[in-house]
């Protein structure tokens, strides 16, 4: 990392104007305000400027992603002193990219996968199939079903939990 | 595409279309990605606006950054020119003379290590100093009413007077009649035996603004003598002496900031360093106000 040598604002502005986007929409997220988030991602731009030169960091993604999280946890703390936050209530587990393509280009295969899509729960179902086979973003598969959104985020996690463990039963990777 | 090209793309497209989903899905597997597109997508507002704003604001930010280090020049320089003028002014008029005050208990060994707490106050010593006066109330809690004798000592650290005891009143009881400024009070450990209030209860008596460990001194101190690697050059060369720190404490009680004020050597200095940094967490005093800490370097 190039600030960590020449100590220029510039040279680090440059690296997170790439993260920006998203620290911005992680802020967003917990602080559910458009300006609150705003200068909270300069405020963390600001942190970072000291914090870079003091800290090894193996790779700068997944630590700016945990100083983005501390950040906004502490500032909602401090702006509702008897309001717990809990930072996991909604979490969810990441894994590797779940792929079916591999699966359904064999045909013995394909069959074992539609018999586990056909036990799924309907509307788990039909959140998967668009979503994984049909290409569809959340916010088509909104619009074509009417479920809400949160319900098919849960859907397509719990349906692609169910149908993991579906297709490896059937000894299936 | 970059990710965030794809992210902009997928704001602006309506969260619609293939490229949507394959984001979505890679979201899936990145916690970091999927948290922001929960952000944009819980929270309505024109992000490609805000995020475009952003640029601009770390744009302006990093250019203004540039005259504010020029400002931040003039401001060290002015400080300097203040400084050496006021040392001058200690050296020659006799009215001024500055006395550092260091307050220690007895039956301390020369290894220890000594905790200074922040404020430099200036009191118009005659006979008696309420100690409760300013700023002093804050440091005040540290010297418990068994604090046996008190030194007066001058910039250069030479004893320049003695000051006796601080009694139950908390009265600072001394034999000068010049004013003097009291900079940095030490509180030394008192020796395995004595009984001694617990110093913790003591530091709760400190008022918020002043930065302590946040387990307590002797935690600190306990921490210091254990983790305290003498710098082998150091060692060879027979130095020792010591470091005194100024910094800053962050939300967290982490110590940033932290800058060697006075030292010795400049292996000691970096040892010094490194134990603050990675040392327990200090309560938090705000961003403003500056604390600072000595970490003795004594060969045995």
């Amino acid at each position: 990392m190039r600030y960590r040598t020449t100590a220029k604002p510039a040279d680090l502005a440059l690296l997170y104007q790439r993260y920006m986007p998203m620290v911005y929409g992680v802020a967003l997220k917990y602080l559910k305000d458009s300006d609150d988030a705003k200068d909270v991602v300069m405020q963390i731009f600001e942190e970072l400027l000291d914090k870079v030169l003091k800290h090894e960091i193996q790779v700068f993604r997944p630590w700016l992603y945990t100083c983005v999280r501390n950040y906004c946890l502490m500032e909602i703390r401090k702006n509702s002193r008897n309001l717990s936050v809990n930072p996991d209530d909604n979490f969810m587990e990441f894994c590797d990219d779940f792929n079916l393509d591999h699966i359904r280009e064999q045909e013995n295969t394909e069959k074992i996968l539609m018999k586990c899509m056909e036990a799924l729960p309907e509307k788990q179902r039909i959140s998967v199939r668009r979503f994984f086979m049909e290409e569809r973003s959340y916010r088509e598969i909104e619009e074509a079903t009417g479920f809400s959104l949160k319900m098919i985020k849960s859907f397509i996690q719990n349906g692609k939990r169910n149908l993991k463990l579906c297709l490896e039963k059937k000894g299936i990777r | 595409m970059k990710l965030e090209n794809r992210i902009s793309d997928y704001l602006r497209k309506n969260r619609k279309g293939k490229a949507a989903n394959r984001l979505e899905r890679d979201a899936l597997a990145d916690p970091f990605l999927y948290e922001s597109l929960e952000g944009f997508t819980d929270i309505p507002g024109d992000h490609v606006k805000a995020i475009e704003d952003l640029s601009k604001r770390l744009k302006k930010r990093t250019e203004s950054r540039m005259s504010l280090t020029l400002g931040k020049w003039a401001v060290a320089a002015s400080l300097l020119i203040a400084v050496v003028v006021s040392l001058w002014l200690i050296k020659y008029a006799y009215r001024y003379e500055t006395m550092r005050l260091a307050v220690m208990e007895e039956g301390i060994s020369a290894s220890e290590i000594t905790i200074m707490s922040v404020d430099t106050v200036l009191l118009m010593a005659k006979q008696e100093v309420p100690v409760s006066r300013g700023r002093m109330q804050n440091a005040m809690p540290l010297m418990s009413p068994r604090v046996a004798a008190v030194e007066l000592m001058d910039v250069a650290r030479t004893k320049a007077g003695v000051v006796e005891e601080v009694d139950v009143n908390r009265r600072l009881v001394t034999d000068t009649t010049k004013p003097f400024v009291l900079s940095t009070m030490a509180m030394r450990q008192t020796a395995p035996g004595e009984d001694i209030e617990n110093p913790e209860v003591q530091m709760d008596q400190i008022a918020e603004d002043v930065a302590v460990p946040v387990d307590g001194v002797e935690s600190f101190e306990r921490y210091i003598r254990r983790s305290l690697v003498y710098p082998p050059d150091a060692r060879k060369n027979k130095e020792q002496g010591d470091v005194v720190l100024t910094f800053q404490i962050n939300g967290e009680g982490r110590p940033y900031q932290i800058r060697a004020i006075s030292g010795f050597s400049r292996s000691c200095n970096r040892e010094a360093i490194r134990l603050l940094a990675e040392g327990p967490a200090w309560t938090y005093t705000g961003r403003v106000r500056q604390a600072s800490v000595t970490i003795q370097f004594r060969l045995r």
